[in-house]
């Protein structure tokens, strides 16, 4: 078997192979034990490979990539929404700002891990906070944290993981500025997050 | 919509660019990042696109936001969330998996995108999008499998 038959092999395997190069790879591996055991290592790298490409993980960026686009194109068809949300957004900051000065100092950062968005995702935060709020919960749950102060730009937030219940869900609470928020968070669900009704 | 946006927010083209997030992040949050800043990257530059065939341009844009985002990394406090290799008592399908990253990881960059364009495409479609020739794609591939056997152990059995 030479590197050419590896290749054929190889092309056969993924079914881009022609007709003729087909019938030659299927003689090839009936008649020749090197090229069979060949044959099925390749597959069972195929297999592996598969398997990353199939992973929870790819759905998980699927999942949250189809609320993306549902939201982006959403957006394009609500004409106000843009200068809508900038509104909302500029008085989050002004409130934030507002907030430095007269949050309670019951909440002293050396107790909170505290987790800085960087500034590339800053276009996100303004499309969904949730989103970040849900990555600094997992990022508490692999650092065995029940406390945490999520900054961004010019936005902070607290959250207090107050208890796990029976299905493998925490009970949360969001605090910025003025508001608070109890929400539920499943690890293992999508969305992981969601808001519980005052 | 429009014919922009159409062929933007395919499925085929929505699945290529996580598989190739996913290939060169191996995490969930970068590659979730890397997506939807390439679909805004898009957005924002849609006047320069010219032809009818968008998918290529857009894996540019996205391989171009992944070198960035690569050098702006240690800026990132939220950290790294690949798992440390190292910690031990694990099961061993835990293990197998971490083997699979980090042969996958041993792969070029140019090896891991074909890999994880193959999931939804032909080998042609693959050559026009990352421009190269059928022949040099399926020397690549061989050769990737290859090297990926030879990391997971393959060849030792």
């Amino acid at each position: 078997m030479n590197e050419n038959d590896k290749i054929l092999i190889n092309a056969y395997l993924d079914g881009e192979t022609s007709e003729a190069d087909s019938k030659y790879v299927e003689s090839l591996i009936e008649s020749s034990n090197q090229a069979n055991e060949y044959a099925n290592k390749i597959k069972r790298a195929n297999n592996e490979i598969n398997a990353f490409f199939n992973s929870s993980d790819v759905k998980y960026v699927e999942s949250h990539t189809d609320q993306f686009i549902e939201l982006k194109t959403k957006e394009k068809n609500i004409s106000f929404f843009k200068i809508k949300f900038n509104y909302i957004y500029s008085s989050v900051f002004a409130l934030s700002l507002l907030g430095i000065f007269i949050y309670p100092s019951f909440y002293k950062n050396n107790e909170f891990a505290t987790y800085t968005v960087p500034k590339t995702r800053s276009v996100l935060s303004e499309i969904d906070n949730t989103k970040i709020v849900e990555r600094a919960l997992y990022k508490m749950i692999e650092e065995n944290q029940t406390k945490a102060k999520i900054i961004s730009d010019d936005y902070e937030q607290f959250i207090i993981m107050e208890s796990e219940n029976s299905t493998d869900c925490y009970l949360v609470t969001i605090k910025a500025n003025k508001t608070e928020d109890k929400s539920l968070f499943c690890p293992k669900k999508t969305p992981a997050l969601t808001k519980v009704e005052n | 919509m429009s014919n922009f946006e159409s062929m933007l927010f395919s499925d085929s083209l929505k699945m290529k660019m996580i598989n190739l997030a996913m290939s060169k992040t191996f995490n969930k949050f970068d590659a979730e990042d890397l997506v939807q800043q390439t679909y805004l990257k898009a957005l924002e530059r849609q006047d320069q696109f010219k032809g009818d065939n968008i998918d290529p341009w857009v894996i540019t844009i996205l391989k171009n936001l992944f070198i960035d985002s690569t050098r702006k990394k240690k800026e990132d406090l939220l950290g790294d969330d690949t798992p440390d290799l190292s910690t031990g008592d694990e099961s061993s399908s835990v293990l197998l998996e971490r083997d699979k990253d980090k042969c996958l990881k041993g792969l070029t960059e140019k090896e891991r995108e074909i890999i994880a364009l193959k999931q939804t495409n032909s080998y042609d479609e693959i050559a026009e999008d990352l421009d190269i020739k059928t022949g040099t794609l399926r020397q690549m591939f061989s050769r990737a499998k290859e090297k990926f056997m030879r990391c997971m152990g393959f060849f030792d059995e």
